[in-house]
């Protein structure tokens, strides 16, 4: 039997791991090689994502070979992989997987080492695999939620799956002969399952083809489970994934029967373990536990899908077989991992809540709403909440109002503000007696807040005052419902006052205001605290920062908000710029927390703690950003060696705090954006533009832009450095390299761009434009049309001058342009005269009308000379450029302040030529007019002052030398 | 650990080329739902098919739904347009469904007619198609689980059409059916519903509003017979009856008397009738005030709204209007009187009826104010 050392994902990783190792020590300096191993393990054992990639970048800049680049690129991959799959945010993580996979091919198809190159194949099958699983769920999920999407990730699911099963191809064409080293033995191993795994999931995606593919699947499965043993931890994967190809062939009742016996076979394992008949290593028994979990995923959704006999019998196996194998003294829900362990525990409840017992559909409820809780946003909660809105749409009367109660909860803790509303208002008709004894008030104070927090203060004033006049209680604070009276009563009048802003103090409300702060006056108690807070917070908002410090400061710890008042208190220090005196409230009160453990039971404290303990953060980052980036307000000077301590103070919030503070979520990945912005790190901006978005399209917009500017800025010095090239004499090979990354920038810009312009609803004219003129430079012309089109849908009828000239001498030629770059002679032509005639001394319209006549000279990607016509009317073409006395394009380019021989002069000469010659073929007169021209643009030094004009220059320099 | 040299032969020895497994799912009207059968018919009798080798057959009275099994991409993606309120794209997606049975094939046509039903709007020529395909399918599906279902649509696309008269015949037809042919007496509440609106289109209010009673007293009398989740629909009925009721003063222009009754019904025990009395108050003082130019009126109608929105808990029509009318009450305050986000808290209103309540008759109105 092959032992592995690892469970299998780990097995990947550690056959991966040991292969690079011994292949790089006979090629690579061992301190390169020891790094490299040191920035993995950061990130592939401890998900120190970010920090590898800092790692990651320090070597690229320390070691400089061209064999060490490779190295730290296909590590530089790597870590992005890791990255991707320890993400839970699925807009994050298809991001990081699209950029493992172009990365790798990148490397692949650049790399001319060997080993790189089959690193990065084996990077590139792992990716594939990982990001096509992702693709398939984000199928799922598109099919009911958003089907016009489906057709276009049918498409990159099977092409990322293609692309994967060529590179296990590659990998195990590579160790084939290596297979007598056991480590390279697995790899081989697991690189030929994952291809079959691979193919089989195009099977599941590509329809048409589905039975063709999936009985390859299966062959090549059964030839390695064969190949490897059946017994072997290799083997027994592989027949799993066999068992899974007969689902995706719909042959239901053998997928069952191959899951159900590879559970037996690992269960019988696990138990030979227990009773000292077998000796498996903590690694082994951890794989064996884990996919036990994986395939009991499969067969219970598999068999419940079905309606198998059996079905109940295997949930009860599932949970006895945790209790058995997992760690001991916790509940199943603890045991069982984040990710099988609880679809599975999900399947059951699902299958709990189809029985139409009262009983199992509350528990169903129950488990699926802590499942929903643990996992925010990524797979597992998409199905969770999909099985919630199943049980609350079809079982809704079997549910209690306590458990509609914390639907609604979770749903306002999450910021789902109508799903909330309308589950708290189901929660509130259903509750009975007893359940509103403790549950009333709250859940009107949460309907409530909901209305406030989308700006209905009328229905949030409706909702606050009935649940006063119903479940209101006056008495000992130390009795919670008083103590929630109070504060129910406070929001109510503080929600008067936002309601009173909002109709400008109409006078028609001034009996329902008087009526409600009444009400709140009844039951907002006074105690020094309470006012203390409420003094404070008011001096806060007043800008008072001395005066609300000092209110704030009198807040003592037995109350309630006593955490959330010591960090306000901070904060207050923090605005009047004493940052030391911010960060020394903050120490004392991160002491006070240590040193006040708080139980389970504690349910409000824990709340406002996990609230201040987050506000806490959140203003250490700010003081952070504020040193790095500078304020005018603190008279703080921009400190570039401040920024390293921001982002990581950035960090540090996002893994701790991103569920606690969401609030501030947005506000921090703005400053993360500015602060990689300012450092010129623009892919990693772009990765916070890109997880803004979908959180705070406002926000979002903004930062674009500043990282727009800055690839503007990075483009214009790479043209410069390019155009210090050609000035120098570089030869066209040698300025290949420079031109590429010129185009690198501009693909990066103009995909910043579109994203920003599709996202924001009035894009700025500033960044319309240089996209477009960007996608011109790429040559990517329909965009330049939609570019334009969008452009002069928004700012056509604009009046400001300087907006309107922009939009008259850049964008409406344009989208002539991109019709005759299209090859759209004929309608090109109608558009360009319509607008000339609205517009008659719009001069390029002219330029762009000869162009559509008579066509242009190009080179094509392969420097091949190519000679557009256009619509073959070149005399046409030559009397509309140069030929008619008042009407030509000639009136223009000749004024006085074009000089003889600059840029335009060229150009001018260049397509006068150019049209002359072509003319030339139908009537021979005008040959002579093209020599003439050809003559004077030679004239003193054979063209020679074209070189001092940049790429432009370089380029009218070969046109001429062309067409001699 | 012997299982794949045990299983392959068996494996090779399956037929290759047998049909896939067929595992439709029968929901239940207490909830749970029958997995792995094979349905081979769905009838006003009831289902029929197999589980395994046995055979299966339900009550009509206890199906609330079927899933077939392995279903065209259109028909799943004509679902979920259904359910987000995308009646038009909805219609198209089952038009081009095409399946070998022919179960779901006639599932898929009474969707799509029931979606084009609930796209036409104004448009008389579309609902006279959908009246004409309503009418093809029942004729072809007589005796189907889904023909009261069909009829009502039949009779509702006809109404929309202009068509009062043969809207009326193929009502009372359902009405008829529904004592002789035992389709209940839910089917029999919402017939008599639906000719109410047919009377209102044939501008007969008084009528109307006489046959809102009826539906609603006969709504009222099938409750006490009715299964949990046939409860929840005669309920929905008794207030839809009850809002019917008002909303023919409304047609009438008689605000006042409209303001009146609902403001009687926002007095009832009943949830959700306290929720569509205000709603339907806030609607005829907002009319009322609309037409007077009366802001005091207009502040009246926002605060009936709001009490409408925060005592709904079916969460259905009457949160939707109120939503609807609170937008509108905004529009027309103005910035004067409720500054300078009027707008764009108007356009969050309208934003809430056409994605929260996509599927109440106020999602298009909503669509269409937020469009302005």
């Amino acid at each position: 039997m092959i032992s592995l050392p690892v469970r299998l994902n780990g097995a990947k990783c550690a056959a991966f791991a040991l292969a690079i190792s011994s292949f790089s020590s006979a090629l690579l300096a061992q301190d390169l090689v020891r790094e490299i191993n040191f920035v993995r393990a950061l990130a592939k054992e401890m998900r120190f994502i970010e920090l590898a990639k800092s790692e990651a970048d320090r070597l690229a800049t320390t070691f400089r070979g061209a064999g060490d680049q490779d190295r730290i690129a296909q590590l530089s991959v790597e870590v992005a992989y890791y990255g991707a799959r320890s993400r839970s945010d699925r807009t994050l993580q298809r991001t990081l997987f699209k950029e493992t996979v172009d990365k790798s091919q990148e490397l692949i198809d650049r790399s001319t080492d060997s080993d790189v190159k089959l690193q990065a194949q084996q990077t590139l099958a792992n990716a594939s695999q990982d990001f096509g699983q992702f693709l398939i769920e984000e199928l799922e999920i598109a099919r009911d939620q958003a089907p016009e999407r489906v057709a276009d990730l049918q498409t990159e699911t099977i092409d990322v799956l293609k692309a994967g099963q060529t590179a296990c191809a590659a990998v195990m064409s590579a160790l084939s002969s290596q297979r007598d080293d056991p480590q390279q033995n697995i790899e081989h191993g697991l690189m030929w399952m994952k291809g079959a795994v691979l193919k089989r999931e195009q099977a599941r995606a590509d329809k048409e083809n589905r039975s063709v593919l999936i009985d390859r699947a299966i062959e090549d499965l059964e030839e390695m489970v064969l190949d490897y043993g059946e017994e072997s931890a290799l083997g027994l994967r592989g027949l799993f994934e066999i068992a899974q190809c007969y689902e995706v062939k719909n042959k239901m009742d053998e997928a069952i029967s191959w899951y159900t016996d590879t559970i037996d076979s690992i269960t019988l394992s696990l138990n030979a373990h227990l009773d000292g008949e077998l000796q498996l290593t903590g690694d082994m028994q951890g794989f064996l536990f884990g996919m036990m979990q994986e395939v009991y995923v499969r067969a219970g959704e598999t068999m419940a899908r079905e309606g198998a006999d059996g079905t109940d019998e295997l949930f009860a196996n599932f949970r006895a077989n945790i209790i058995k194998f997992g760690e001991k003294d916790l509940s199943v829900f603890e045991i069982v991992s984040d990710s099988y362990g609880h679809l599975m525990l999900l399947a059951e409840a699902r299958y709990k809540a189809e029985s139409g017992d009262a009983t199992k559909v509350q528990e169903a409820l129950a488990m699926t709403q802590r499942i929903n809780d643990k996992h925010p946003a990524d797979y597992v909660g998409v199905r969770a909440k999909a099985v919630l809105s199943d049980i609350l749409s079809v079982q809704k009367g079997l549910v209690s109002g306590s458990l509609l109660f914390e639907v609604g909860k979770g749903d306002l803790q999450k910021n789902n503000y109508e799903p909330a509303i309308k589950g708290l208002r189901s929660a509130i008709a259903t509750m009975t007696d007893e359940e509103n004894k403790t549950l009333g008030l709250d859940a009107h104070r949460m309907l409530g807040d909901a209305y406030r927090r989308t700006d209905r203060s009328l229905e949030a004033i409706i909702a606050l005052s009935n649940g006063l006049t119903q479940f209101g209680k006056k008495g000992e604070e130390t009795d919670p419902i008083v103590t929630l009276s109070s504060d129910v009563a406070d929001t109510l009048d503080r929600t008067v006052s936002s309601h009173k802003r909002l109709t400008k103090n109409d006078t028609f409300f001034d009996s329902f205001w008087l009526e409600s702060v009444t009400l709140a006056a009844e039951y907002s108690t006074g105690g020094a605290n309470k006012l203390a807070r409420k003094s404070g917070n008011a001096h806060f908002n007043d800008k008072e920062f001395g005066q609300a410090a000092a209110e704030l400061a009198k807040v003592t710890p037995d109350y309630i908000y006593y955490e959330t008042a010591r960090v306000r208190m901070a904060r207050a220090q923090m605005s009047m710029g004493d940052f030391a005196a911010a960060r020394k409230t903050i120490a004392d009160y991160r002491k006070y927390v240590a040193a006040n453990t708080l139980g389970a039971r504690d349910n409000n404290k824990l709340t406002v703690r996990k609230a201040a303990q987050a506000a806490a953060a959140y203003n250490d980052l700010q003081m952070a950003y504020f040193e790095a980036r500078g304020n005018t307000d603190f008279k703080l000077e921009r400190n570039l060696n401040n920024y390293e301590t921001a982002i990581k103070a950035v960090e540090t919030f996002l893994s701790n705090y991103a569920t606690d503070g969401a609030l501030y979520v947005p506000q921090v990945l703005a400053y993360l954006g500015r602060l990689q912005v300012d450092t010129g790190a623009l892919a990693k901006a772009e990765q916070a533009y890109n997880q803004l978005k979908v959180k705070d399209q406002a926000r979002a917009s903004r930062l674009a832009s500043e990282i727009f500017q800055e690839y503007q800025n990075l483009v214009k010095s790479q043209i410069a450095e390019v155009e210090k090239a050609i000035a120098s004499g570089k030869t066209d090979a040698e300025l290949l390299q420079a031109k590429g990354e010129v185009a690198d920038a501009r693909k990066q810009l103009t995909a910043l761009g579109t994203d920003y312009i599709n996202g924001s609803p009035k894009p700025q004219l500033a960044i319309l434009v240089a996209t477009m003129s960007s996608w011109a430079e790429l040559k990517e012309w329909q965009r330049v049309d939609d570019v334009a089109k969008k452009t002069l849908a928004i700012y056509g009828d604009v009046k400001d001058p300087d907006e309107k000239r922009v939009v008259d001498l850049l964008v409406r030629p344009m989208v002539g342009e991109a019709l005759l770059q299209q090859r759209r002679f004929q309608e090109a032509y109608d558009m360009l005269v319509a607008a000339e005639t609205a517009n008659p001394t719009q001069w390029d319209l002219k330029r762009q009308i000869a162009r559509a006549l008579g066509g242009w000279f190009e080179f094509s990607e392969t420097g091949q000379a190519i000679r557009v016509p256009g619509l073959d009317r070149p005399v046409d073409a030559y009397m509309k450029y140069y030929g008619h006395p008042t009407d030509a394009y000639r009136v223009w380019a000749t004024r006085p302040d074009v000089d003889k021989f600059s840029l335009e002069w060229y150009e001018f000469m260049w397509e006068s030529y150019w049209f002359a010659k072509q003319a030339g073929t139908k009537d021979t007169k005008f040959k002579d007019t093209a020599g003439s021209f050809y003559r004077k643009a030679r004239s003193t030094n054979d063209f020679d002052t074209l070189k001092q004009h940049g790429i432009k220059g370089a380029l009218l320099h070969r046109y001429f030398r062309a067409n001699r | 650990m012997r299982i794949f040299t045990l299983l392959l032969p068996v494996a090779f020895l399956l037929p290759a080329a047998s049909a896939q497994k067929i595992n439709d799912v029968v929901l239940k009207k207490d909830g749970s739902r029958v997995r792995g059968l094979e349905i081979t018919e769905f009838l006003l009798s009831g289902v029929r098919g197999t589980r395994g080798n046995d055979p299966f057959e339900l009550p009509a009275h206890q199906v609330m739904d079927i899933e077939w099994s392995d279903v065209p991409e259109e028909f799943l993606s004509g679902k979920a347009a259904m359910n987000r309120g995308d009646f038009q794209v909805a219609a198209q997606l089952f038009g081009a469904v095409t399946s070998n049975r022919p179960l779901i094939k006639a599932d898929a046509e009474f969707f799509k007619i029931k979606s084009a039903v609930a796209s036409v709007g104004t448009d008389k020529g579309a609902a006279a198609t959908a009246a004409e395909h309503a009418k093809s399918w029942l004729s072809a599906n007589a005796n189907h689980w889904r023909t009261p279902e069909a009829m009502l649509l039949a009779g509702r696309s006809q109404r929309l059409a202009g068509t009062a008269g043969t809207a009326t015949a193929t009502l009372k037809d359902l009405e008829e059916r529904a004592i002789t042919d035992g389709f209940g007496g839910t089917w029999s509440a919402r017939a008599k519903y639906e000719l109410a609106l047919t009377l209102i289109a044939d501008g007969k209010g008084m009528q109307a509003r006489s046959q809102f009673k009826s539906a609603g007293n006969s709504a009222s009398d099938a409750l006490g017979t009715a299964s949990t989740s046939d409860k929840s629909d005669l309920q929905s009925i008794v207030t839809l009856s009850r809002v019917g009721e008002g909303e023919t003063y409304l047609i009438d222009k008689d605000y006042k008397t409209a303001e009146s009754f609902f403001s009687k019904l926002a007095g009832s025990k009943e949830m959700a009738l306290k929720a569509a009395g205000r709603a339907g108050e806030g609607q005829a003082i907002f009319e009322s005030a609309k037409a007077s130019k009366s802001d005091n009126d207009l502040r009246r109608a926002q605060l009936a709204l709001a009490k409408a929105s925060v005592l709904d808990s079916s969460n259905g029509e009457a949160s939707a209007k109120a939503n609807y009318f609170l937008g509108l009450c905004l529009i027309e305050l103005g910035p004067e009187k409720e500054g300078d986000s009027f707008k764009q808290r108007a356009q969050a209103y309208f934003e809430i009826v056409y994605t929260s309540y996509p599927t109440t008759q106020w999602a298009s109105l909503a669509k269409a104010a937020a469009a302005k």
